[in-house]
């Protein structure tokens, strides 16, 4: 196990290397840049705009601004914010476990719900509990979770004014305060990842429900809920774990698009913002971080799959 | 001959599964609307999506003329969503193509060829699977600018790597099978039997994931048009005119509703669609 | 007592009373302002209205631009002079302390600020500000301890009256800097200003808490920046009273809807130049004859009317109302709508209607593809495209990314109309259309032997009436020429709740203390 989990983070290398050379093609070669916005400025004052230029090596040639990249990574230097004139790392670190909390408060919202909807829905099958279930996995994978956003926004920010409307709370605060906050943008992100769990927690069950050992406990007298929930469920939980792990992905995508809409200051804005304002360093480093994370979960979900599924062993 | 004989009923075989499912035949109606209305937008639509009426603006739908009211510029939102679907449904298709047929070809060779080719293709398939793909889109319409061809291409940049996935993974599973091996003691050359063996039996999840890969290129094209990277205004795309209409949220948030409505009208069509073929070609598969 | 007196004694009871309690300041409260970003707190590093508005409160400029005039008052500085043409002397306020409790100044051990603070912190703004700049400043020195002399190389009349020169220095202790180094001062930012940083997360949290020993009285207790990126968003949380302020409003749609929203006070204050630009290198616009008849051909007035006003008003030169010199009227008389002339011009300089019914020479249509950014202005010229296709010519609107526009118009890439905005009052006309500017910000590639000595002359003059004579011949000639067809000026609000009182609208920094205001919420 050990060195199976070794190998794949060695195997990640190559990968983060590969994004970071194309991540920096984009941007070297994108028209427009970030010292030209500057000198736009009508009141801009020239000289030393141009000195900015050359003191962030600018005006080197891409190849050789890349491997100084590349040494800088090394040493766990991101680099500095052209418009900030700040080190990237320290805006990304200070930004990126908002992003963190927002998927995993996402996921967590899309499990509870998806769990009980999906039982609900299996063992009521081809009943109302059952449309309720396979209507909400519908409804949900076809909603555009920007469109959700905004229509929760409206209801429950705007005519109820229940929960406020835009950023993130402070613990200071108290934790209801940044509960509240947080609401909102996590049901909006967990929704299309619950519909699609939800689906799939039916149909596992479904699946095991049919299975030939349920039926002889069944046939032994066990009660029908004792059956479902023991044996069906435990057995669900898998592919659903899985997928759950898989899906992140999708969550951090979707987090990018969520954090414009609720003013949620996560790594999403903050990589929009770069590319806005051609800021190399910054769309780097939060580029590297997004994948960074996103190879790490599903390192992790494969982990847990071996760990909760014994049959399974990686060499 | 009686290859095709049997082709033949198999077909019709998967015809009666996938009609005898409501959903399916309930979303293929939904889709022939919606496509048929497209295609004929210009005869459909009442109006110019284009034409402003400043003195109508903000028109409530129900108002006269417009069923679905007019927004900030006057213009008749009907119309504008139905031109709209001609950009979502275009931009649908070419995105699945694109993806699809690289990817099937790429995942062929790979599977079949081996070798370093296959971990080429892999190491590439793993570099765009880590990119969230959002980022990467914004990044490169921010290079190239935002415009519905840029877009549809780097969809479908972002979406290869699942097909050749899949189809690699049926190509190493049908590598071994008695059938492909015969073919090839009988002396056919490698391409031939990739083409004539192998590739059909890959076609039949391709087609399927292809299916569900439509509404979801159709969905990101919309996120992108709500970031203001797509198809740029006036053009109606229903993303686009989520964005504008937010800004009059007060006002008047039918503004925002229609667009998001038409999206997942469509969307659940092509899903239902997906489904009953999924289940009419897989007979072992899920019920329901 | 009769009972007209008993009327009239009641009544100035009443009138007494409502005054009262109408100027009645109070002490204490927090003051929410939303912003859209907020990275960094070193004003001479950002052009970004929020980090210079946030910065404002932590440090003290020498003076501030007024409220009612445009003019400068003091500040920092109690008074100033030009001793002769080419030399401006300041005067400092004694005992204005630098905030101490901090890493820099240990409790009690405040710093008065001196002109040397002064010399230094001019010296520095030259050296490290990307954003702005002073003009030729040549020599910084302190006569006494509160005496500062600026020397420019040229008489520079707009040193002190221009809202982009040394209105921006804002004074800064050298033991901030070089404790901190010049990133971390931008993290930790000391000064003499009303408030000081009690924490600050990029982009997330920020809030400033009363400096106790400010050299004027303060009202507010605290005031706390609140992170909302969507212009719109910020406006619905005005409404809904989770901010207080949004501190300047570009966009006259959303400004559109708040006019009638209850609890909610519009200020207005200076605000923007739009227009067209033309880029007078590129054929066929290097044409007199082609620009003149483009101006004639759109009813400009009215689509102003319709989209714009009462939020603005129609251009007919690029100074905007809010400079502190006088608007020329009759500027207005050099533009006019004439669709039919415009056409007969076209006809003579040999366009004339194609098989397609649109205008072509030689084969080649007559195309103005307007680039343009984002904005109220794109509602304009979606109309003025739609007349000028009328006509036959082929109009349309480029929509592009800021960079990729910025970009475009500076390289001259193809572009031949495009949408330009300037938000610069007296030396606006000298960045757009100086030739020494070509290529950057005059990004119309205009070149005139005869304005480029008027900009010139104007720069150096310190006559007041005398300037003016120059700036305003300057800009006939700009607009004769037509280089430009203005559109309209934009004016900008800060919207404002209505607990907020004695409020000024930020412009060259957000002032919330000062000799004219002392910002209070009930």
């Amino acid at each position: 196990m050990l060195s199976y989990t070794l190998r794949r983070l060695v195997a990640m290398l190559p990968v983060l290397l590969g994004i970071a050379f194309i991540t920096f093609a984009l941007v070297s070669f994108a028209p427009g840049d970030a010292i030209r916005l500057m000198l736009g400025s009508e009141s801009a004052n020239v000289a030393n705009v141009e000195r900015l230029r050359h003191e962030l090596g600018l005006d080197l040639p891409w190849y050789e601004q890349f491997w100084r990249y590349l040494g800088g990574l090394v040493k766990g230097d991101l680099g500095t914010s052209i418009t900030s004139r700040q080190p990237v790392s320290h805006l990304i670190f200070q930004r990126f476990p908002n992003t963190l909390v927002l998927t995993t408060a996402s996921l967590l919202v899309a499990i509870l719900i998806a769990l009980p909807l999906g039982v609900l829905a299996a063992a009521q099958h081809n009943r109302p509990g059952d449309y309720l279930g396979m209507g909400f996995a519908m409804l949900g994978v076809a909603m555009p979770n920007f469109w959700l956003g905004l229509i929760l926004l409206i209801v429950f920010g705007l005519e109820l004014r229940w929960l406020p409307i835009r950023g993130i709370g402070s613990l200071d605060k108290g934790v209801l305060d940044y509960a509240s906050h947080l609401v909102l943008p996590a049901v909006t992100l967990g929704t299309s990842l619950a519909a699609i769990l939800t689906r799939l927690t039916r149909n596992t069950m479904l699946d095991v429900l049919g299975e030939d050992y349920v039926r002889t406990a069944r046939a032994k007298g066990a009660k029908p809920n004792r059956v479902l929930f023991r044996h069906a469920l435990r057995n669900a939980l898998l592919p659903v774990v899985t997928a759950a792990g898989m899906q992140f992905g999708g969550l951090l995508g979707g987090a990018v698009v969520i954090e414009t809409v609720f003013s949620w200051p996560g790594l999403g804005l903050l990589s929009i913002n770069a590319i806005r304002q051609r800021d190399l360093p910054m769309m780097q480093g939060s580029v590297l971080v997004f994948a960074t994370c996103f190879m790490l979960v599903t390192l992790l979900t494969d982990l847990l799959y071996t760990a909760i599924n014994p049959r399974i062993r990686y060499g | 001959m009686a290859e095709a004989g049997a082709n033949n009923r198999r077909g019709r075989r998967v015809l009666r599964a996938f009609l005898r499912n409501r959903l399916a035949v309930v979303g293929t109606l939904l889709l022939i609307v919606v496509i048929g209305s497209a295609a004929l937008a210009p005869t459909v639509a009442p109006y110019d999506p284009l034409k402003m009426d400043l003195v109508n603006a903000y028109s409530p739908p129900g108002s006269e003329g417009h069923l679905l009211g007019t927004d900030n510029f006057g213009r008749d939102i009907l119309s504008r969503l139905i031109h709209g679907s001609r950009i979502s449904l275009l931009i649908g298709f070419v995105v699945v193509s694109i993806a699809a047929t690289v990817g099937t070809v790429l995942g062929l060779l790979a599977g079949y060829l081996g070798g370093w080719f296959d971990e080429l293709v892999m190491r590439a398939v793993e570099i765009f699977y880590a990119f969230p793909f959002l980022v990467l889109a914004i990044a490169v319409i921010a290079v190239f600018g935002p415009s519905i061809f840029n877009v549809m291409w780097v969809l479908g940049l972002v979406s290869w790597p699942l097909y050749a996935r899949l189809v690699r993974a049926q190509v190493l599973a049908l590598h071994d099978l008695e059938y492909v091996e015969a073919a090839r003691a009988s002396g056919m050359s490698k391409w031939r039997v990739m083409f004539k063996h192998v590739l059909p039996n890959v076609l039949t999840p391709v087609i399927v994931t292809a299916t569900f890969g439509i509404p979801e290129a159709i969905l990101a094209s919309a996120a992108l048009g709500f970031l203001g990277l797509g198809v740029q205004p006036p053009t109606p795309e229903w993303g686009a005119m989520i964005s504008e209409g937010k800004d009059f949220i007060r006002r008047a948030p039918n503004l925002i509703t229609w667009p998001g409505v038409a999206i997942m009208v469509v969307v659940l069509g092509f899903n239902f669609v997906g489904d009953g073929l999924r289940d009419a070609l897989d007979p072992k598969g899920k019920k329901g | 007592m009769t009972n007209a007196s008993r009327l009239l004694v009641g009544g100035i009871v009443l009138a007494l009373t409502l005054t009262a309690t109408a100027t009645a300041q109070q002490r204490g409260g927090t003051l929410r302002i939303a912003y859209t970003s907020i990275t960094q707190l070193d004003p001479y590093k950002t052009a970004a209205n929020d980090e210079i508005n946030a910065a404002s409160l932590v440090f003290d400029p020498l003076f501030i631009i007024g409220k009612d005039d445009f003019q400068p008052i003091p500040h920092l500085a109690e008074s100033w002079e030009a001793v002769d043409a080419t030399t401006w002397e300041f005067h400092l306020r004694q005992g204005v302390m630098f905030q101490d409790g901090n890493e820099v100044f240990p409790e009690g051990q405040a710093r008065e600020v001196t002109a040397d603070d002064v010399v230094y912190s001019v010296n520095r703004f030259l050296e490290v500000s990307t954003a702005f700049t002073l003009g030729n400043v040549t020599n910084v020195e302190a006569v006494d301890r509160y005496t500062v002399r600026i020397s420019t190389a040229d008489p520079d009349p707009f040193l002190v009256t221009d809202v982009n020169r040394l209105a921006r220095v804002v004074i800064v202790p050298h033991e901030a800097v070089e404790l901190y180094g010049e990133e971390g001062f931008a993290r930790n930012p000391i000064g003499s200003g009303p408030f000081q940083l009690t924490s600050f997360v990029p982009d997330q949290s920020l809030a400033f808490e009363r400096n106790e020993d400010y050299w004027l009285d303060t009202n507010l207790d605290a005031v706390e920046f609140v992170f909302i990126p969507d212009p719109t968003v910020q406006t619905i949380a005005v409404e809904a009273g989770e901010v207080d302020v949004v501190p300047y409003l570009f966009n006259i749609d959303s400004v559109a809807q708040l006019e009638d929203a209850p609890g909610i006070v519009l200020h207005p204050r200076g605000g923007s130049y739009r227009g067209l630009g033309i880029n007078v290198t590129t054929p066929p616009f290097d044409e007199l004859a082609v620009r003149d008849a483009l101006s004639k051909a759109m009813d400009i007035d009215a689509a102003v009317a319709a989209v714009v006003e009462p939020f603005g008003h129609r251009a007919y030169g690029q100074v905007p109302p809010w400079v502190d010199f006088e608007q020329d009227p009759s500027l207005a008389d050099l533009w006019e709508y004439d669709p039919e002339e415009a056409l007969q011009i076209l006809a003579e300089a040999g366009f004339n209607p194609g098989p397609d019914g649109m205008l072509q020479r030689n084969g080649q249509p007559l195309r103005v593809a307007i680039k343009t950014v984002a904005g109220s202005q794109v509602r304009v010229l979606t109309i003025l495209v739609t007349q000028l296709r009328e006509l036959g010519i082929d109009a349309s609107l480029q929509q592009q990314d800021t960079a990729v526009w910025a970009e475009d118009l500076q390289t001259g890439n193809d572009t031949g109309v495009f949408f330009d905005y300037s938000f610069a009052g007296t030396t606006g006309l000298y960045s757009l259309f100086h030739s020494s500017n070509a290529g950057m910000t005059n990004t119309h590639f205009y070149a005139n032997e005869q304005v480029d000595e008027l900009l010139d002359a104007a720069s150096r003059t310190v006559d007041f009436e005398e300037r003016n004579r120059l700036w305003l011949e300057a800009q006939r000639l700009i607009m004769q020429d037509r280089a430009a067809i203005p559109l309209y000026f934009e004016f900008g609000y800060s919207v404002v709740s209505d607990r907020v009182h004695d409020w000024v609208a930020p412009w060259g920094g957000l002032h919330l203390v000062s000799l004219e205001n002392n910002v209070w919420v009930e």
